[in-house]
């Protein structure tokens, strides 16, 4: 794996200030490498999204991006950090640099506007010093990669299907050449045999274009499917992350273990699932020591009182981490480097 | 199909059901007199048994939804019968309807959304029991009633969860509320439209799982909708594909999730995200010769629907409807495709291969 594009450092995000605020990222560490594919995996309410949007500073109020650092490495200058960035440094970083697909992105579109107008507004705003025929040459380009006829550049979205709409969602992430694209479940609202297409075409787009990829979803067999490596976030912490393979193979963390579980699989013998039992954790009264203890069918005495680390299991590969103290640590590791 | 089974255990029956729904009519309509419809659902046959779970599988807008509500008797089918233990039914409202709902009750996919949330646990399983006349004489035996009614969906001790508000249960214990809610009219049928879609993935199986042991200990019917082909082969015993508002496979789960017959639901099938292959940009198991959308409704094509996507298209699709035809190779599997006609010769080398 080559150089890393983003390294997120102790991240802690609240919502709400004082007394009554509630912490939904918790000390997040994570490296994502030029190139490479992270799927981050959780329920709701597990911070996956909060941490995606803390990350890039779009987070609405209460939301308060509380401590860290989220290491920005551009392809050439010195890294930055984005949490310290000017307004005005924020936007030549925002979508130039780290492009966003929104959770519900067909929606995201303005309904008034065509897309081409979409398309060419954000071409005008980064790069004020092109021509209107080079604008809208580019945004045909970026149309014509995701599979969208260059023709459909002055529809209007409720001309164009649900699909259509997250390709063009895709397209505008893609429009500036960003080094990092965040996909905040962009296929969760579309048909599994769209979703395929679209993944696929994605897949093949990074291969040319090289950018990283975010990929947050609550579907960790897409992710398995999907991703490079996977970071499992349970109560706005990252309790285990791994490469996907060896990630589906062995899976460290029980929580993993049940949200494998979870998953009926299409093939194979039929198996009776149990799914994992109790409910998410309430982020406002969080279990003390392991957020996960609970519903942990192998808590020890030590998970009730004491936070495991995420470290490298002493018992196990380099390249992997996982907080639980049935896989003891074998150095405390803060990140990590395959 | 049906003649195979004993009767009585044949509970309820959409036989060849219709609903078209009229769409607005634009002036060049008008002037040429044309009354167009959506076409949700076109001569769909669904039966239900005691004690098993029929699921319904198909995309977004594919018209399983409207089968629910066809069943479930909120809209009258433009076309074809419902049938209650042979029994024809054609209720609007008032008493019969109330009779009707009393045995064939529903479940929604959005628990969040189908309890109100300024009432408590109690008062919406209260109302279903006094609605339904099962709520026993004086509050003793309604105490008993409710009581039964939580400890049936595993939410115990039933004191706890008897006076909270929705707001105060995670998602499936309220999705649990919601089920025991149907279960206190003491029903026969049970239709789940997405009854786990918006719950937590670390908790669907415990929902489907009760589910299940209900089916079994209750006897009931269940038509379980949804769109996740692998959550069918888990949970149901049998399944029927629909795509575009018509029926195209049926059969039992197993062989429809690992026998697909219907190019249609081979390519659903290979489409589903399948952890074991690992390969990140794999290309879709099988090909989709069109653009992966559904045709129009308002006007759907000739012949088969799935015909413009069809990778195994020959000429007769795109003009001759395919009846159910049997797939030939497990009782009770059929495909409404031309590739299991038998009496043409030649057109069927080769169909009954591929596992998707």
């Amino acid at each position: 794996m080559s150089s890393p594009v983003l390294e997120i450092r102790n991240l802690c995000v609240d919502y709400g200030v004082g007394e009554t605020a509630v912490r939904a990222v918790r000390d997040v560490d994570l490296t994502l490498h030029r190139g490479q594919v992270l799927g981050l995996a959780g329920e709701s309410g597990s911070g996956k999204s909060t941490l995606a949007y803390g990350l890039t500073r779009l987070l609405p109020p209460p939301g308060v991006v509380t401590g860290g650092q989220v290491i920005y490495h551009p392809p050439a200058g010195a890294p930055v950090d984005v949490l310290a960035m000017t307004p005005a440094q924020l936007r030549r970083f925002r979508w130039a640099e780290t492009a966003v697909v929104f959770q519900g992105a067909m929606n995201s579109l303005n309904p008034v506007h065509r897309i081409s107008t979409q398309l060419l507004d954000v071409l005008k705003a980064h790069r004020p010093t092109s021509t209107a025929v080079g604008r809208r040459e580019r945004a045909q380009e970026v149309l014509r990669l995701v599979g969208i006829p260059a023709d459909r550049l002055d529809a209007y979205p409720h001309q164009l299907s649900g699909g259509m709409r997250q390709r063009v969602m895709i397209a505008m992430a893609l429009l500036l050449e960003p080094q990092l694209v965040i996909m905040d479940e962009p296929t969760t609202a579309l048909d599994v045999v769209m979703q395929r297409q679209i993944l696929g075409e994605l897949a093949q787009l990074r291969q040319r274009l090289e950018f990283a990829v975010l990929f947050i979803t609550h579907d960790l067999s897409l992710l398995v499917e999907f991703s490079d490596h996977i970071a499992i976030m349970y109560g706005g912490r990252v309790v285990e992350q791994a490469a996907s393979d060896r990630l589906y193979q062995q899976a460290l963390h029980p929580y993993t273990e049940g949200l494998l579980q979870s998953f009926p699989a299409l093939r194979g013998p039929l198996r009776t699932l149990t799914g994992i039992p109790g409910s998410p954790p309430d982020l406002r009264a969080m279990p003390t020591g392991c957020a996960f203890h609970p519903r942990c069918p192998y808590a020890l005495d030590v998970c009730r009182s004491r936070l495991p680390p995420l470290g490298r299991p002493a018992d196990s590969h380099a390249g992997r981490t996982v907080a639980c103290w049935l896989h003891p640590t074998a150095e405390p590791a803060t990140e990590t480097r395959p | 199909m049906t003649e195979t089974e004993p009767r009585s255990d044949v509970v309820l029956t959409a036989e060849a059901v219709t609903r078209h729904f009229p769409v607005r009519r634009g002036l060049a309509q008008l002037l040429r007199r044309q009354r167009p419809v959506v076409h949700a659902v076109d001569d769909v046959t669904v039966t239900l048994r005691r004690g098993r779970v029929t699921a319904l599988v198909g995309e977004s807008g594919s018209g399983k939804s409207t089968v629910a509500r066809l069943l479930a008797q909120l809209q009258p089918p433009t076309s074809g019968r419902i049938l209650l233990h042979g029994e024809p039914v054609a209720v609007r409202s008032g008493r019969p309807f109330r009779a009707y709902v009393r045995r064939v009750q529903m479940i929604f996919q959005d628990p969040f959304a189908s309890l109100n949330p300024v009432h408590t646990v109690r008062y919406h399983l209260t109302r279903a029991l006094r609605i339904h006349g099962t709520a026993g004489r004086g509050p003793a035996e309604r105490a008993a009633a409710l009581h039964r009614l939580l400890e049936r969906v595993a939410l115990t001790p039933p004191q706890r969860y008897l006076d909270a508000f929705p707001h105060e249960l995670s998602g499936g214990q309220r999705q649990r509320v919601a089920i025991a809610r149907a279960l206190g009219a003491d029903p026969e049928v049970l239709l789940a439209d997405e009854p786990v879609s918006m719950l937590d993935v670390s908790i669907r199986l415990g929902v489907l799982n009760l589910l299940r042991e209900l089916t079994e200990r209750l006897h009931l019917a269940v038509l379980y909708i949804t769109h996740d082909i692998a959550s069918a082969r888990y949970f149901a015993d049998e399944t029927l594909v629909m795509y575009a508002g018509r029926s195209v496979e049926g059969g039992d789960s197993e062989t429809v999730t690992q026998r697909p017959a219907h190019p249609y639901t081979r390519l659903l099938v290979g489409s589903a995200p399948d952890p074991d292959r690992i390969t990140g940009a794999a290309p879709p198991a099988v090909p989709d010769r069109g653009d992966g959308e559904p045709p129009s409704l308002i006007r759907p094509p000739a012949g088969c629907r799935f015909h413009p996507r069809c990778p195994a298209v020959m000429p007769r699709c795109a003009t001759d409807l395919p009846p159910r035809l049997d797939v030939g190779d497990k009782p009770g599997h059929w495909a409404a495709c031309w590739l299991y006609d038998r009496h043409p010769a030649g057109s069927i080398a080769g169909a009954g291969k591929g596992d998707g």
